[in-house]
């Protein structure tokens, strides 16, 4: 493709259409906390490469005109090795299908790593486009004695170099007027030569590589200084031990843990201020409406439904909490080169490790960033497993499960049980995803695994303003969830437990559990118990259970619905309790036991419960039937699985004497 | 809210709206999955609308 053929003329009519802007550069350069500083927006930033998987765009005005700005995934070169390289690369040459072409190319460059970014910056400028550098991070370079010449660095790129902070937004003003001003400004007529250098021998990309870098090196001679001498820098020292073999795996299960009791410790008080919230909320509905069916659906329905998940949004928050900490300090980066070692030998790539771990958040972003991998077959496995990973929406049922059934009793005299299962659960869902890792590695996906060569950022102290935004919007998140659809299903759901209405024969009367066992919900779960009969679930588990394929938190907030039908009031802590005194109405015996609950959560930890996930997978292993294909096979596998360690458990445990229903 | 009719015809209506927004959202998930584009809505998916989560 000509190169030259991707950017519209430009600028003929600035003040008729908004002009288009790309900012591109090498990963973890900080395009997209510049496209922040540029727009207003909020874009998703961290201190390790790979962030940014897809195009974002945004707007700002300068000057009356308006421009649109696209934060681009980072390159390399313009010779893309991975699917998040392609993205950039067909949006920089044009060729992106609904993309329109750019006016303007941004380019940042990492001033602390100059050398090394100047090898994209000699393709990009050879492209003749009208183009503006932005200098990044020149605060970090002068405290690394690091001192570049700008006006020389002018001179020899052939077009405008703005420094920018972009973390502070210094800079950025003047980056907007060079942006304006880019269309009346020289053009880069910077070309290389193929017989310039005399190089010889090699293969032509190995010759092309070699003169790139020896015109990079003399530039850098020219604009570089140090002003002191290089020495080993804090990093450097930290690296030492957090990459070591022995120390590395250990301070990563450390943090692990640390996660999971603050999960656990932490969020206690502040749930239990919101259940107050819950329980007040309640009180005054009662207050404000008179006895009748809409008081009921407020009270038994819609809050108890929403309320029983409301009171784990203290737990979200931790948790993205610390996947921020990790993400901004530089340290994901480094667990995904320490945990390589243990990865490769299943066929999982190193750079398959971030995925995983993201998917601890959420399964659809992870999928997504798995564009970053560059083998196709390494990058299906990662997709086929990622869902393995504890996501967020996991934490409401574990947590329901733990509080009611693992005693709150302290091992070790340091960790709580509970933190200790919260763990394990989220352990079997990372072992699982491993070893289905290493089964799709060897049958279906077979190919040699790569070495993995990943960027390690240099650490930095976590912004409070991303983790806070990166806190706030999944908080918001989850809160737009719960006040949607999970809102939604909790009226629903408390319908079909309420009607149709149970007539008692004359002189007889009838007890709510009987009501609600001939409500539409009941009938709906004593169809279905057989089903489930064989895990040791009741219909209450079951139905609750078919409910949260819209979402799996919904297991909650059904299970709230309904015991709030069948009881007056509820909040998650006696939601706990009633789980755990609920008995069978037929035996008389407990319904629940901690076998059953221990067999209910894996089930959750393995089960495809997540249309969206279903979806993403669909689309990025190619969409249409090959996609579906993929598609079926992760929800098909993944059932099994779960069906089978519910089996197990119940059964195996029922064999040991553990007890059961 | 005393009538009698006023609390049944509410809640008839709550439940009607609420089947309403669960079709209206499974058709519009539907539709956005069989479009074509680079990437699917999701939270940090980068496009901004992560209405799809």
């Amino acid at each position: 493709m000509s190169a030259a053929a991707g950017l519209a003329p430009v600028l003929q009519n600035p003040k008729q259409r908004p002009l288009r802007v790309g900012l591109v550069g090498n990963p973890n350069c900080g395009k997209s906390t510049l496209f922040n500083a540029l727009t207003g927006r909020r874009q998703r930033v961290a201190n390790f490469p790979g962030v940014t998987v897809d195009r974002a765009e945004g707007e700002y005005r300068y000057d009356g005109q308006a421009v649109s700005v696209i934060d681009l995934p980072g390159m390399y070169s313009i010779s893309p090795e991975s699917p998040d390289e392609t993205i950039a690369v067909d949006v920089l040459l044009g060729s992106a299908r609904g993309v329109d072409a750019l006016d303007v190319i941004v380019l940042v460059l990492d001033a602390e790593h100059l050398e090394r970014n100047l090898y994209l910056a000699t393709e990009v400028l050879e492209l003749g486009r009208p183009t503006v550098i932005a200098l990044n991070r020149v605060d970090r370079s002068e405290r690394a004695g690091l001192r570049i010449d700008v006006v020389e660095l002018i001179h020899e790129l052939g077009v405008v170099v703005v420094p920018v902070v972009a973390t502070r937004g210094e800079g950025v003003d003047r980056l907007r007027h060079a942006v304006a001003r880019a269309g009346s400004l020289p053009h880069s007529n910077l070309t290389l030569m193929p017989d310039a250098d005399g190089t010889r021998g090699g293969d032509p990309e190995s010759r092309e590589a070699n003169r790139r870098y020896r015109w990079i090196s003399a530039v850098c001679d020219r604009t570089v200084t140090r002003t002191r001498p290089h020495t080993r820098s804090l990093s450097d020292r930290v690296d030492a031990v957090v990459l070591h073999r022995i120390w590395g795996p250990i301070i990563f299960l450390g943090l692990m843990l640390l996660v999971f009791q603050a999960m656990f410790s932490w969020a206690r008080p502040l749930a239990g201020g919101i259940q107050a919230l819950v329980t007040l909320a309640g009180a005054g509905v009662r207050v404000a409406v008179p006895p009748g069916e809409l008081r009921n659906l407020l009270v038994d329905g819609a809050l108890a439904g929403v309320g029983s998940v409301l009171v784990f949004l203290p737990q979200i928050a931790i948790l993205f909490l610390f996947i921020g900490l990790l993400e901004d300090s530089g340290y994901m980066a480094r667990a995904a080169f320490v945990m390589d070692r243990y990865m490769r030998p299943l066929g999982l790539h190193g750079k398959s490790f971030i995925p995983l771990i993201s998917g601890y958040a959420c399964a659809v972003p992870a999928i997504m960033a798995t564009r970053t991998i560059q083998h196709p077959k390494e990058r299906l496995a990662t997709i086929m497993v990622v869902p393995l990973m504890s996501c967020s929406a996991r934490l409401p049922v574990y947590t329901l499960l733990v509080a009611a059934f693992v005693p709150a009793v302290a091992v070790a005299g340091v960790f709580s049980l509970q933190g200790l299962t919260m763990l394990g659960m989220y352990l079997l869902g990372t072992v699982a995803a491993l070893a289905a890792a290493a089964v799709f590695r060897r049958t279906l996906l077979r190919s040699e695994t790569r070495a993995l060569i990943i960027e390690l950022p240099p650490y930095s102290l976590p912004s409070g303003r991303v983790l806070a935004n990166s806190v706030w919007q999944r908080v918001r998140l989850f809160l737009r969830r719960a006040g949607t659809v999970i809102f939604a299903i909790s009226i629903l759901l408390w319908g079909m437990a309420t009607y149709p209405r149970a007539t008692a024969a004359p002189g007889q009367t009838i007890t709510q559990e009987q009501r609600l066992s001939q409500s539409a919900l009941g009938r709906l779960g004593h169809a279905i118990e057989p089903a489930v009969r064989p895990l040791g679930y009741d219909w209450k588990i079951g139905v609750s259970m078919m409910a949260s394929f819209a979402a799996r938190e919904v297991f909650v907030s059904t299970m709230g619905t309904i015991y709030g039908v069948s009881r007056d009031g509820t909040d998650a802590h006696t939601l706990a309790q009633r789980l755990r005194e609920e008995r069978n109405p037929a035996t008389g015996r407990l319904a629940y036991t901690p076998l059953i609950a221990v067999g209910l959560m894996a089930f959750y930890v393995f089960a495809l419960m997540c249309t969206s996930t279903v979806t993403m997978t669909h689309r990025e292993t190619g969409g249409g039937w090959r996609g579906a294909g993929w598609a079926l096979l992760q929800f098909t596998y993944m059932l099994v699985l779960a069906y089978g360690a519910g089996f197990v458990i119940y059964h195996g445990g029922l064999a040991l004497g553990l007890g059961g229903a | 809210m005393n009538s009698a009719w006023i609390q049944p015809a509410l809640v008839a209506l709550a439940l009607t709206a609420a089947a309403a927004y669960l079709l209206r959202r499974a058709w519009t998930r539907w539709l956005r999955a069989r479009q074509p584009q680079s990437g699917a809505c999701g939270p940090n998916c980068g496009c901004g609308d992560d209405s799809g989560y």
